[in-house]
């Protein structure tokens, strides 16, 4: 894959694969005229020297889209974040190597989080956009790909230990059932949750179908509960009823929160989809423009505290113990996951776990004494926060085999050690 | 395919640690005896997630780390709310136990978040299968965060917060806990309406009835809440729907010395007379029974500290003796096991003892390189008191609790 230096195609183009692998970038005509727009728009303005460069406009097209969440805004950043999705599709399918998610279906997957991932970024934080996403979206593309993994493994009954109210409730309501009906179904369920909890004494590791005892013990709780928790509580449900319910509920939340990728209607932005982006950009939005502007001078000076909170955490990684940076190393230059990591050291996942938290432990103590000396007062949780996510930042960018764009070699494993 | 590819997408952001199965055994047996149907999934997870989370936050992060406000109290609460709280030096932590694998949110039962008394600085969030081999904890909040930025969930009482608000950095977590002010993790309440003793009467007889199932969500939560808060009145509730639950031990039982006097022996301990004792060449240097008063013993246990590279054993040697008043004075030594000459470099015993219902540290000592053995100056104690051993090498640690 060549990366993507113009600034109208950054926001423009769209990768397409071909096969397993990345094919071409592929330009959608409206967002490309769009974004010509924009910039003639803005070389026309007299301060324009920071529109030369692409966080500019990531900052730009955020601002716009937090103002009216608009398809056209949604576009520009789904175009703007191709790379960055890519990357983090090519380490989840590397490690899931030889699976049935390729790399395509992972970054339709990583792809489907794009919108969470602009909710999520804080630009006062001083962060970009895409490095914000570099860090946050393997998060979620884990999470997803993780349930998905279970799911394809676990019975029906330990699928519904599971999911959380609201998948259940998603799912019931794609089924076409009524409020009053998604109520009982949820209710149903969580007598089921409550009574059910023979797994434990299965040697299988599989949860199995409660037995005719506990469906009379199900029913018994439904009926009851159902007089004091339901709105509307309906007649009396028998176990059958139950069984059959939650049954069905079940069948229902695989199909609906874990489709084939195939079906999942995910980049259908972009791609010459003229009828879907109205090319309405007006007034309201030159005046977002401006506003953009001027938070960028406010971010001059927060780049520079970016600039030299970075190189305390440069300084912090180089003070750590020699096992402590290995790890550090191993996971996020190598990209090796935790347990691949576990056997090349001969020690236990857990073991791993540990000395990776325990690495980033200590640089967070070298960042936060910087941070008290320069502040002279003490740090809230959000400080905190803000302070682990520049370290993410940090070790996703700078230790990261991804910063360089061609596709990680299998065989260089260990050649950094 | 196997489950072990599901946990490849381990966070190096999580706290991920191992249930092992006889842990699970333990916490299915204690739910059986303690629950009616109902409460029992709950109590099984909750139970499986101190038993296990608990020791493991003590041995990586705060030795002095222990349920709040006691272990009895935790346990009985979950007949009826999810979740339990600890109390470290500086803070109070709910954990927050579910099977659900939604990372979208994050569910909290109101009674952990509006009741004054109760209100902790952190929530942290963790996630079990329901086959229980591993508890990760994935993300944490602060109260501040949750009552400023959580939905409340009429319905279910519980609070719910959305991704963008939970934290995932677990690192961080650690750092805010050792840094951060009790106000800026922490919300001002205002005070649930106070209860007359014939309301909570009313409430007990009423709430008391274990046909009840979920007690929590039938009367206004002001009422219930401020039921709860009431240490007396919350006993009189859990007694009533559940007159065996308190009677369930919990995990981490103390070593009781008294009953060393009449012969007893714990687990893992061994009389060190016993003349098949691999032990019983231990030069110890403690002087002769005369200072030992009325009656005396001594016993030892093999410690494993498992560290990363490498397993160290030591012995650990406890030796009582009781004087009158039923004071009893200890000594604590640390020896190498068989074979070897000296223990190893840099050992730490330590032990802590309860200061204002917190375990502090008071005196330490720590092995050069070639001791034959470490002590700590003898003490004495009176009955009921509780002490911990810590005994730590790098990384690694174990800890012995005792009481008097």
């Amino acid at each position: 894959m060549h990366a993507r230096r113009d600034l109208t195609e950054i926001f423009s183009t769209f990768i397409a694969f071909q096969g397993d692998d990345f094919g071409r970038w592929s330009t959608d005509s409206t967002l490309r005229r769009s974004m010509r727009e924009q910039l003639a728009h803005v070389r026309l303005d007299a301060d324009a020297k920071a529109s030369d460069s692409k966080h500019f406009w990531a900052a730009y097209w955020h601002k716009a889209w937090s103002l009216r969440r608009g398809r056209l805004e949604t576009a520009h950043l789904l175009a703007y974040l191709q790379e960055t999705c890519y990357w983090v599709a090519h380490k989840a399918a590397r490690i899931l190597n030889n699976s049935h998610y390729r790399l395509p279906d992972c970054f339709q997957l990583a792809i489907a989080y794009s919108e969470s991932i602009l909710a999520g970024f804080k630009p006062k934080r001083g962060a970009s956009l895409e490095s914000y996403a570099r860090m946050a979206l393997p998060t979620l593309l884990r999470d997803q790909l993780r349930q998905r993994r279970e799911a394809y493994l676990c019975s029906n009954w330990a699928l519904l230990r599971r999911l959380s109210q609201r998948q259940l409730m998603e799912a019931l309501g794609q089924a076409g059932l009524s409020p009053a009906q998604i109520d009982q179904y949820c209710l149903a369920w969580n007598c089921y949750k409550a009574i059910h909890v023979t797994a434990q004494m299965t040697k299988t590791n599989q949860v199995q179908a409660p037995e005719l005892g506990q469906w009379q013990a199900i029913a018994d709780l439904y009926n009851t509960e159902r007089l004091t928790q339901l709105s509307l509580p309906g007649s009396e449900k028998s176990p059958q009823i139950l069984e059959d319910w939650l049954r069905k509920a079940s069948i229902w939340t695989r199909e609906y929160l874990y489709p084939p990728i195939v079906s999942l209607n995910a980049p259908k932005v972009g791609y010459e989809s003229k009828e879907e982006l109205q090319d309405d950009f007006s007034d309201g939005a030159h005046h977002s423009l401006l506003a953009v502007l001027i938070a960028e001078e406010e971010a001059h000076t927060q780049a520079a505290q970016i600039a030299q909170l970075m190189g305390v955490i440069e300084r912090a990684v180089d003070a750590l113990r020699e096992d402590h940076r290995q790890v550090l190393r191993l996971y996020y230059q190598q990209d090796l996951t935790q347990q691949e990591i576990a056997l090349k050291l001969g020690t236990k996942q857990y073991t791993v776990s540990r000395r990776l938290t325990r690495a980033k432990e200590q640089i967070l103590i070298m960042i936060v004494q910087w941070g008290q000396e320069r502040l002279h007062s003490s740090l809230t949780p959000d400080q905190v926060t803000l302070i682990g996510q520049a370290l993410e930042e940090w070790l996703s960018l700078n230790y990261c085999s991804v910063s360089q764009p061609l596709p990680v070699n299998k065989n260089v494993q260990g050649v950094c050690l | 395919m196997s489950l072990k590819m599901v946990s490849a997408f381990t966070s190096a952001n999580a706290w991920s640690l191992g249930i092992s199965p006889e842990i699970r055994a333990a916490a299915w047996l204690e739910s059986q005896a303690a629950a009616t149907a109902p409460s029992l999934g709950s109590i099984y997870l909750n139970r499986l997630c101190y038993k296990a989370f608990l020791p493991w936050l003590q041995v990586e992060y705060w030795p002095e780390a222990a349920a709040w406000p006691d272990s009895e109290t935790a346990a009985t609460l979950w007949e009826v709310v999810n979740g339990f709280a600890v109390a470290t030096a500086q803070a109070r932590i709910v954990v927050i136990p579910s099977e659900s694998w939604d990372t979208r949110y994050v569910e909290t039962p109101q009674e952990w978040v509006d009741i004054p008394s109760w209100a902790p600085n952190y929530y942290l969030f963790a996630q079990i299968r329901p086959t229980g081999e591993e508890i990760e904890v994935w993300s944490y909040a602060t109260h501040r965060n949750l009552k400023a930025n959580a939905q409340y969930n009429p319905a279910k009482r519980t609070y719910e917060l959305e991704q963008q608000y939970c934290d995932r950095l677990l690192p961080a977590f650690w750092m805010a806990h050792e840094i951060c002010t009790q106000s800026s993790t922490q919300a001002a309440l205002s005070p649930l309406p106070p209860l007359t003793e014939s309301q909570s009467d009313n409430l007990i007889q009423r709430l008391g009835n274990p046909a009840i199932s979920f007690p929590r969500l039938v009367v206004p939560f002001g009422q219930w809440g401020a039921l709860l808060e009431n240490a007396a009145w919350r006993q009189q509730l859990l007694t009533q729907r559940h007159p065996r639950l308190s009677a369930v031990p919990m995990a981490l039982q103390p070593v009781q010395l008294l009953r060393w006097l009449r012969g007893w022996l714990e687990t893992g301990w061994q009389l060190l007379e016993a003349p098949s004792n691999s032990t019983a060449a231990l030069n110890t240097g403690l002087r002769s029974s005369q200072n030992l008063g009325i009656a005396s013993t001594r016993q030892v246990k093999r410690l494993s500290l498992e560290r990363e590279f490498n397993q160290e054993t030591v012995l650990l040697l406890v030796e009582i003796g009781l004087h009158e008043n039923e004071q009893l004075r200890i000594s604590v030594q640390l020896h190498p096991t068989s074979g070897r000459v000296s223990l190893p470099a840099n050992l730490i015993l330590e032990i802590a003892s309860e200061t204002n219902e917190m375990m502090r540290v008071h005196q330490s000592i720590t092995s050069r390189s070639d001791d034959a053995y470490i002590q700590l100056p003898s003490f004495r104690c009176s009955p009921g008191t509780k002490f911990n051993l810590y005994v730590r090498l790098d990384d690694a640690m174990a800890i012995e609790q005792f009481v008097v």
